[in-house]
């Protein structure tokens, strides 16, 4: 028997060994192709179309509290959650080298009216305060300004009132390509990458965040390749799409730079998350702390979680509407969880405000899903 | 039972706020008021001493208010009887409200205001204790001189440190409190010289500004010298009125304007608004400075002051802010521009300022720079004359030159050019070879014999 026992002791600690040699290398890469695809638009879902295992924490959300603010924007505490950046933007539309069909069409791009647009689109969001490089229109407006409140007082008014200096810069870079394809029929296409770099220029560190990685924008996204077909003959333009004219040509990129900044922004929109503090909840009925000022849009669509010791806890996904300075919202769906059901067990029977070191926030999923169709 | 709060979101605002009675035995009232920040905070802070306002105007007894038994019985008597002053005190703003931590709710932000029956009962009055006379103890030197025993010279040295001490006082605070002498001297060594040259400027009319006076100790130096300590009474009234002629008196010297087209015109226009004279030759020049800076198809004009005199010194600047304004850049642009930095009032302001503050650093210097030109062979000994021209009254800082044909003498001088010439001419007699011929003014500094 103890024979037996010995026998079936060593076949274990052989079994043990023998599994102790049996691992496999670590697998935890893939290899993947680099796709030149061209990009697309990512935006949140509807907050009435979230399944419960929809319910996650999205990235970059923010649990500061307004404590530190002074609710100026001029002087706001550096802390503040609502101390937006100032940022000046940058639009360079690199040098188009070479020769070929189209490249001198290609190259002739004025990129300053893009800028505008650029500022227009950046500010509308509400992540940065953007110092405008309208200069032109600024200069007009002194004259008019001059000639109907006097000089002296709108120079006053200008000390008064000082230029934004700029925290950052926004710096878009792009790159335009043109290839043809065809011979006797052919067709141009287009491809533009956009490239967004936020730095500081007294430091000149090219800050890691916000990073909105590249932007692929190809010409048969915003034209039908029928309206870029043109015809040659004798190696001589015929009819077809004016390849040659740069007002023709900057038509088509002008609508895939701004193809390019509508998903620039949803991923800035992404990227940057707004992030609002729950001050109670009634019954599905939210009250946060911060509105349009911290950046939350019209139907945004936010996912409330609790706070507490450094963990959090999603509770549910809320439709929400900002106010100036603070916002509403309703929890559409909540997460099927027992803390979930807690707090809503207390919120149905009154207002439920969280305390003892819970902490309540709300942080929004991305672009609000009508965003793109409202507001691009 | 649903919470207090429940129910307050229910009701309108003016029903929310319930006075209270806190555990420090403070009468409590919270209220809101929408927005975020300071305007929000003061516009509810104003609410809550409405409330409370109202709640002492009401004659609801104090007992009956929620946590009464946090008030002593000191507290009760007071609120008993004074509660006129209370309310007189509210509607004034007088009564020191004590405000907690705000808090946001929704749109609004919700403060806390204490107001504690205690203090409201000693309100405190500071009254500004403006006394028409200064008591000052000082030491003065002085040794037998001028036909006058070393005690008096003592005694006048010691009235001029008495009056500078307080003119200096005087014109601290003008400086911290009135806008009157627009006076902006940054620098503390010059402040101080610009005190000492008031002082010293004072020194002949201390009689009448030297009430009274006491001699505390005496104590021989040597060389039949004394030091004496006295307690002054000094008058402020004459004293003050005895700097602003001073002062006055510094702001209007006539000034040489170098400018071309329209700035020469607008500088020049403003200058004899603000009376101060513009002569093509003058001891003080300003000169002036514009230049058209591009930006893409705009442009903004830098415009820059200096004041100096005729050897260089400069004694202040000014410069406009040019990116406040920039204009598209058309025919005229600069004219435009010039035009418009010159109608801002802060611009004019500063500017006068700074010019004001120029000419301070002239008198705090000694005075304008004046130069004498003599020819050689008038002095028997000019290497005397340095000497000699220091020791006038008023001359500061005199420099001569022995060319081979002409003694050229370079000095400050805080009084007229004429007054000068006068003290120079009389000097000059007793240390001339012969007779001297009549001394002569050109350009209001130069004085010279042919």
């Amino acid at each position: 028997m103890n024979k037996l026992k010995s026998f079936s002791c060593s076949l274990l600690a052989i079994a043990v060994l023998a599994g102790c040699q049996s691992t496999k290398p670590a697998s935890q890469t893939n290899k993947a192709k680099v796709s030149n695809r061209a990009s697309s638009a990512i935006v949140a879902k509807s907050a009435y179309d979230f399944s419960d295992d929809d319910i996650r924490m999205p990235a970059y959300f923010d649990t500061q509290g307004l404590d530190l603010c002074t609710f100026e924007p001029g002087n706001e505490h550096p802390d503040c959650p609502l101390k937006k950046p100032i940022v000046r933007m940058y639009f360079d539309g690199a040098e188009v080298g070479g020769e070929g069909q189209g490249v001198n069409a290609l190259r002739a791009y004025e990129d300053k009216d893009l800028l505008l647009m650029l500022e227009n689109q950046f500010a509308g969001i509400n992540r940065f305060r953007i110092v405008t490089q309208d200069d032109d229109l600024i200069a007009i407006e002194n004259t008019i300004a001059s000639a109907q409140q006097g000089a002296g007082y709108v120079i006053d008014q200008r000390r008064k009132q000082q230029v934004l200096k700029p925290d950052y810069l926004v710096k878009l870079d792009s790159l335009r390509t043109v290839k043809n394809e065809g011979s006797i029929t052919g067709w141009m296409d287009y491809t533009l990458e956009l490239t967004t770099a936020v730095l500081n220029p007294f430091t000149r560190e090219k800050m890691s965040h916000p990073n909105l990685g590249k932007i692929r924008v190809k010409s048969e996204d915003v034209r039908d390749r029928s309206e870029l077909k043109f015809v040659m003959a004798s190696n001589r333009y015929v009819s077809g799409f004016r390849y040659f004219d740069s007002a023709h040509v900057n038509a088509v990129i002008n609508d895939m730079a701004s193809r390019g900044i509508d998903i620039l922004l949803t991923r800035m929109l992404s990227e940057m998350p707004a992030t609002t503090q729950v001050l109670g909840i009634k019954g599905n009925k939210l009250s946060l702390d911060r509105g349009q000022n911290a950046g939350v849009m019209p139907n945004e669509t936010m996912i409330v979680f609790s706070y507490e010791a450094g963990f959090v806890e999603p509770l549910g996904v809320a439709h929400v509407m900002p106010s100036k300075n603070h916002a509403t919202g309703e929890i559409v769906r909540w997460k099927d969880t027992d803390i979930a059901d807690a707090i809503k067990a207390k919120a149905e029977a009154g207002i439920y405000r969280p305390g003892n070191g819970v902490k309540i926030f709300a942080v929004s999923v991305g672009t609000p899903a009508d965003f793109l169709e409202n507001r691009t | 039972m649903k919470p207090w709060w429940a129910v307050a979101l229910c009701l309108p605002l003016s029903a929310m706020a319930g006075v209270v009675v806190n555990s420090q035995g403070q009468l409590e009232v919270e209220a809101c008021a929408y927005g975020r920040g300071q305007v929000a905070i003061a516009g509810a802070r104003d609410m809550a001493a409405a409330e409370l306002a109202e709640f002492v105007r009401g004659a609801k007894v104090l007992e009956q208010v929620s946590g009464a038994e946090y008030l002593s019985e000191a507290d009760r008597e007071f609120y008993r009887s004074e509660r006129q002053v209370l309310l007189q005190g509210l509607s004034a703003g007088a009564i020191p409200l004590s405000i907690g931590s705000p808090r946001i709710q929704g749109g609004e932000t919700c403060v806390p205001v204490y107001m504690a029956l205690e203090h409201a009962s000693d309100g405190e009055l500071v009254w500004d204790d403006e006394s028409p006379t200064a008591t000052v103890t000082v030491m003065g030197e002085g040794w037998p001189a001028r036909g006058r025993s070393a005690m008096q010279n003592a005694e006048q040295d010691a009235f001029a440190r008495a009056v500078s001490q307080v003119a200096g006082v005087w014109l601290n605070q003008q400086r911290s409190h009135s806008s009157m002498l627009a006076m902006s001297i940054q620098d503390e060594r010059e402040s101080n010289s610009l005190n000492e040259m008031v002082g010293q400027q004072l020194q002949s009319r201390t009689s009448g500004i030297i009430s009274e006076w006491q001699l505390l100790a005496s104590e021989p130096l040597s060389n039949n010298g004394v030091r004496v300590t006295i307690m002054a009474v000094v008058d402020k009234t004459p004293l003050a009125a005895g700097i602003q002629d001073l002062l006055s008196s510094v702001g209007s010297p006539r000034i040489a304007l170098v400018a071309d087209g329209r700035l020469k015109e607008e500088i020049g226009t403003w200058l004899t608004g603000q009376g101060i004279e513009v002569s093509d030759r003058a001891p003080l020049v300003l000169e002036t400075r514009s230049e058209l800076i591009p930006h893409g198809n705009n442009v903004s004009l830098h415009i820059s002051l200096h004041l100096r005199d005729y050897t260089g010194n400069i004694y202040g600047r000014w410069e406009n802010e040019p990116h406040l304004m920039t204009l598209p850049n058309k025919h005229g642009v600069e004219s435009r521009l010039t035009q418009a930095h010159l109608s801002s009032e802060a611009n004019l302001e500063s500017l006068a300022a700074a010019l004001q503050s120029a000419f301070e650093r002239v008198v705090a210097q000694g005075g304008i720079m004046r130069q004498l030109r003599i020819p050689r062979d008038i002095l028997s000994q000019p290497q005397q004359l340095q000497g000699l021209l220091n020791a006038l009254a008023g001359v500061k800082g005199a420099s001569v030159q022995l060319g081979d044909a002409e003694v050229v003498a370079n000095m400050r001088y805080s009084g007229s050019s004429s007054d000068l010439a006068s003290q120079v001419h009389h000097m000059l007699l007793a240390a001339a070879t012969g007779p001297l011929p009549e001394i002569e003014i050109r350009d209001d500094y130069i004085l010279f014999y042919r």
